[in-house]
């Protein structure tokens, strides 16, 4: 059933745009935040003037290495004397902007608004996972010198513990998503790879392997919002923006059950309630779910309902999530394939929604049925996820 | 059909030829470790775990904190709790913090504390790569290896790490 | 609350810890990169130059602050700079005394958008005016790397 929640403007997707992700870009990251706001700004037909108000999405500011970047990158999307503000939730911060920009349009305060993530991983040295160590328990965790990928590494083992669930099966995932990619225009991280070369790459904390991972990257990704009355004079296409949820669980993660992500399942519901749809796996026809490792996607689809508890594996052995197939996951090329710049890399994915149902994707066009597409993101200490649901035609 | 700008890649080999303004952040803090983890970590130099109850949900919350986290209110007492309890998941670590090449690799996991209803302690696991890798170590029962006495400074380095009670085969 | 307080500091812990990266290095962008190399190369100032607009701009950026077009090159400036404002610093950002006060102003330069942030040496503070006209004092040529300090200091124009 629809949720019963009155707003004042539907919400539209009308335009979108993101720079090429790579290791290290030598722009800085107001350029970066420029060039997609500029390319998102061109494929709605609009200019910087146009626009009523800023979102803007990023990570920890120790990323980039600059503190309150929220206002540093203002400039770059040119904000400046209009309303700005930043939202910020790790990793799931991408997707989340976007949803911040739908309430600023739903809610009758403005007609267009921009939302515009950004990172620069490439600025922190030795190495952008010694800026994560700051995530963990400053006092009982922090002590033990953890690395990122422990967590990540533990969760996934948790997963194929609980449901019996093979690395081979995990790594077509990978497999899969860097396929996809070699089709995207942005991508870092795409190729032709095979089981076996996701299973024999590096072991960097078992089981997660380097191919298992998705690349640090740099890079920026924007879209335009607009009300219905205002998207209506830019274009035929519309994609609207149909269903947002998003929930947080516990930070203290040693307590909790580490194989399911409830909360996803929490956000997933509230998505689906407000888009009303009950049905998840027949009336989406595809999902940009967050894949910055490949068991991520797994663990995703069925938080999302789209998969069984501990089934994924087996819809991805039967080629249903290919690009082609019933379900397709992630036909971008996902943070495996394109790169994985944080809060960009979940705008990235919204930025697919528009793309896909607009007939804009090109080479990694999916089918369009019911005109449902859903993105979503995930992170802090595994327990935060946000979602959002598109409907285009 | 999405058009792309061209930002500007600077490949590895090309590291160091592009202008770059470097800069040593001094980010120090002192955090103040709170009623409930200080205890916590006078009692770790005692060689001892102790916990805080809420008498509402009857968990034992490790490590302690003042409030409940799902009930909403201040736990009741303080519990000490054997330092066991079963593994939930485990990995084999081959990087250090700042991802380069650890000279040995280390097994890190969670150990599910003994009659805590559900406290979950990360730490150290002292057991070959290989039953982490067949998962032979999950669901097995652990206990805590302290540092001497007299090395034990009140931090959760005190415990050197976690021992399966039965040797693993 | 149930909660009975520990009040004896001694059993009262704290933390220290550093943050976040050993070192942060900054890229500078297309235009960055070639303002800092003309400070570097040729002793010079520069700043972006929108060509619709007619407008030039500092710091340099690769797109323009006001039509929002991309900006792809840079003029040279007068370097002849006038101070928009000052301020008289007498501990640093760490907490110590400097000893000596430093001047620290933000010097504009004619017909262009916003500015640079610098010390100023070589004045009097009683003679300290906002207006005053002051010039860049670089550095030795084989002593440059690239950076805003590669100026050592600016002075009044004598």
């Amino acid at each position: 059933m629809k949720t019963n929640i009155n707003f004042r403007n539907r919400v539209a997707i009308i335009g979108a745009g993101m720079t090429i992700f790579r290791r290290k870009l030598k722009d800085t990251p107001q350029e970066l935040t420029y060039q997609a706001t500029k390319m998102a700004l061109e494929s709605a037909g609009m200019n910087f003037k146009d626009v009523e108000a800023y979102v803007i999405g990023s990570a920890p500011d120790a990323f980039d290495g600059v503190h309150m970047k929220g206002e540093y990158l203002s400039d770059g999307a040119l904000a400046h004397l209009k309303p700005v503000k930043r939202v910020f939730v790790g990793g799931a911060t991408g997707v989340f902007t976007a949803i911040s920009a739908w309430w600023h349009v739903a809610s009758g305060m403005f007609d267009v608004v921009v939302a515009v993530a950004e990172e620069k991983m490439s600025s922190a040295k030795p190495h952008p996972q010694a800026v994560f160590l700051h995530i963990w328990d400053p006092i009982t965790e922090k002590p033990l010198n953890p690395n990122l990928i422990w967590i990540f590494a533990m969760e996934m083992h948790r997963y194929m513990h609980k449901y019996n669930i093979k690395k081979e099966d995990i790594a077509l995932v990978s497999v899969k998503n860097k396929k996809n990619a070699l089709d995207h225009p942005s991508a870092s991280a795409a190729g032709k790879y095979t089981v076996e070369d996701v299973l024999n790459s590096e072991v960097l904390v078992y089981p997660v392997q380097r191919l298992d991972i998705s690349p640090v990257t740099d890079g920026a990704a924007a879209i335009v919002l607009a009300s219905e009355k205002v998207a209506r004079r830019y274009t035929d296409s519309p994609v609207w923006i149909e269903g947002v949820g998003w929930n947080l669980d516990s930070t203290h993660w040693t307590s909790r059950e580490l194989a399911y992500p409830l909360y996803l399942e929490y956000a997933g519901n509230m998505a689906y309630k407000m888009a009303n749809i009950d049905n998840p796996r027949k009336q989406l026809d595809f999902a940009e779910v967050y894949d910055p490792f490949n068991y991520k996607e797994l663990h995703h689809m069925e938080g999302l309902k789209l998969a069984d508890k501990g089934k994924a594996p087996e819809m991805v052995r039967e080629g249903i999530t290919q690009r082609d197939g019933d379900l397709p996951i992630c036909p971008s090329g996902g943070l495996l394939g394109v790169g994985n710049p944080i809060a960009a890399a979940g705008m990235m994915k919204v930025c697919e929604l528009y793309w896909q149902l607009t007939y804009q994707a090109d080479k990694r066009q999916v089918r369009i049925k019911n005109g449902y597409g859903l993105a979503q993101a995930w992170g802090d200490l595994m327990q935060v996820s946000t979602v959002i649901i598109t409907r285009g035609g | 059909m999405q058009k792309i700008y061209q930002s500007t890649p600077v490949k590895k080999e090309d590291e160091g030829k592009v202008l770059e303004i470097t800069y040593k952040p001094e980010a120090k803090y002192s955090l103040s470790a709170g009623q409930a983890i200080s205890r916590f970590l006078n009692e770790l130099k005692k060689g001892r775990l102790i916990g805080r109850k809420c008498n509402n949900c009857n968990r034992i919350l490790v490590p302690p904190r003042v409030y409940c986290d799902i009930c909403f209110r201040p736990t009741n007492e303080w519990v000490y709790v054997k330092d066991e309890g079963i593994v939930t998941t485990a990995v084999v670590s081959y990087i250090t913090v700042d991802a380069r090449k650890a000279e040995k690799e280390q097994v890190v996991g969670v150990i599910q504390l003994e009659d805590t209803n559900g406290a979950g302690i990360f730490h150290r696991i002292n057991v070959y790569p290989k039953f982490v890798m067949n998962r032979k170590i999950f669901g097995k029962k652990v206990k805590a290896v302290w540092k001497e006495e007299e090395e034990r400074v009140g931090d959760i380095n005190d415990i050197l790490y976690f021992q399966p009670v039965e040797e693993l085969k | 609350m149930s909660f009975e307080k520990e009040t004896k500091e001694v059993n009262l812990r704290t933390y220290k810890i550093n943050m976040e990266a050993e070192e942060y290095s900054y890229t500078t962008g297309n235009l960055g990169e070639q303002f800092f190399l003309k400070i570097k190369n040729e002793g010079k100032l520069t700043a972006a130059y929108c060509d619709k607009c007619n407008v030039r701009f500092l710091p340099v950026r690769g797109y323009c602050i006001l039509c929002g077009n991309e900006v792809k090159n840079l003029v040279y400036i007068d370097m002849e700079g006038v101070v928009e404002s000052f301020t008289i610093a007498k501990i640093s950002s760490k907490g110590e005394e400097f000893g000596k006060e430093k001047i620290i102003a933000y010097i504009k330069f004619p017909n262009t958008l916003g500015g640079l942030l610098h010390e100023l040496k070589n004045v009097k503070i009683e003679e300290l005016k906002i207006g005053m006209k002051v010039h860049p004092v670089f550095k030795e040529m084989k002593e440059r790397i690239g950076s805003l300090t590669d100026i050592s200091y600016f002075e009044p124009k004598t």
